[in-house]
């Protein structure tokens, strides 16, 4: 069973995650917020398809199920990831700055 | 300071925008010096006398300030997610060197000093735990940013990039908007990209000799692409814990830190 998982089926979270999710996603002060920032509504059946997946596979070991959490979860990395490689106003270090560690000038 | 100074939270917000405007003034009147007027302990520390630190209540301001930090480095989960996120990219924080707990000058809650890599607090402005842990949270944004670029304070495009970034993520609650007016009962829809533009440029003015409208074009410019990046927390989480503790969690699989 452990060879036919997939490679990144560490992405799915615990199950309880995708429940909370979708409470908070669907309370009135997330919803309010929902509106003050996107200016609509968030889609919060996705979260609760994945709850429900999430159990399956935990419960039934349903390997669909699992990949149809996977695809959820890719996406959202997916656009995560994007989201950040997008902003190229400055250039990426390839290595952290050496005075990181610099010691202070202490001339009290 | 090359840094990124943000003016106090919802509280004083109203009190202090008038302070930071007669503060404004002054750097205009000198050149440029990139909001050092408002931390004079950075440059050199001049011994108090036990009357004048007394008077002042600095030591006891100085210990609260100090709690504060070691209670928010423990519990408060983004800071510990920054914290964590700053040490994956190979700059781990370390409370003695990174974090200074100073007195400023009024106007100012903190600041992030590039030239020594440290988070400065102000002990004489910062009222609370919830506010000092928001504070530590945003430099130390700023404090990642220098750490996963080549971010030049003196440029003013970097300079609003990474205060839009800290804007999106640790300012801008409804609360806040309410009390600074970008929002109000009949108008909420999508206020929020609003309430952190002005906040971006309350806190550029604050630190760069550059007129509103100067400031205004460079916060438009990069507002999208700026705005979009939630690198390292990789949501919005406000007043709710468990988002923020969820978001702690996932960000486990983006950084590589205990």
């Amino acid at each position: 069973m452990a060879d036919s998982l997939p490679e990144d089926v560490w992405l799915i979270r615990p199950c309880e995650v995708y429940k909370e999710e979708y409470k908070d996603c669907k309370a009135l002060f997330s919803r309010l917020y929902q509106h003050y920032i996107d200016g609509q509504k968030n889609n919060c059946a996705v979260w609760l398809t994945d709850y429900e997946n999430c159990m399956k596979f935990r419960h039934k070991k349903d390997l669909k199920a699992a990949e149809a959490v996977l695809e959820s979860e890719r996406e959202r990395r997916k656009i995560r990831l994007q989201n950040a490689q997008a902003n190229d106003i400055w250039e990426y270090r390839k290595s952290p700055p050496s005075s990181w560690f610099a010691p202070l000038d202490l001339d009290k | 300071m090359a840094a990124s100074a943000k003016s106090p939270t919802d509280q004083d917000e109203k009190q202090t925008n008038e302070n930071t405007n007669a503060n404004a003034q002054k750097s205009e009147d000198t050149k440029e010096d990139f909001g050092y007027y408002f931390y004079p302990d950075r440059d050199k520390k001049k011994k108090k006398s036990f009357l004048e630190r007394a008077w002042l209540r600095e030591d006891v301001h100085h210990f609260k300030c100090e709690t504060h930090v070691r209670s928010c480095m423990e519990s408060n989960p983004k800071v510990k997610l920054l914290a964590g996120a700053l040490e994956s990219y190979g700059c781990p924080v370390d409370v003695k060197r990174h974090i200074s707990c100073e007195t400023c000058i009024r106007g100012v809650s903190g600041g992030f000093d590039p030239k020594s890599m440290q988070v400065v607090l102000c002990q004489n402005t910062i009222q609370n735990r919830d506010i000092c842990c928001n504070i530590i949270g945003h430099e130390l944004l700023h404090a990642f940013d220098f750490c996963r670029a080549k971010v030049d304070f003196t440029n003013l495009r970097h300079l609003a990039c990474t205060e839009i970034r800290a804007a999106n993520m640790f300012h801008c609650s409804l609360g806040a908007s309410f009390a600074s007016g970008e929002a109000s009962f009949f108008n909420i829809k999508e206020r929020h990209q609003l309430c952190v533009k002005n906040k971006a440029l309350q806190s550029i003015r604050l630190v760069r000799n550059v007129t509103e409208l100067e400031a205004m074009t460079v916060v438009d410019e990069v507002f999208d692409k700026c705005y979009n990046d939630t690198e390292p927390i990789g949501r919005r989480c406000f007043k709710n814990t468990g988002r923020a503790k969820r978001a702690l969690e996932e960000s486990r699989n983006y950084y590589d830190f205990d």
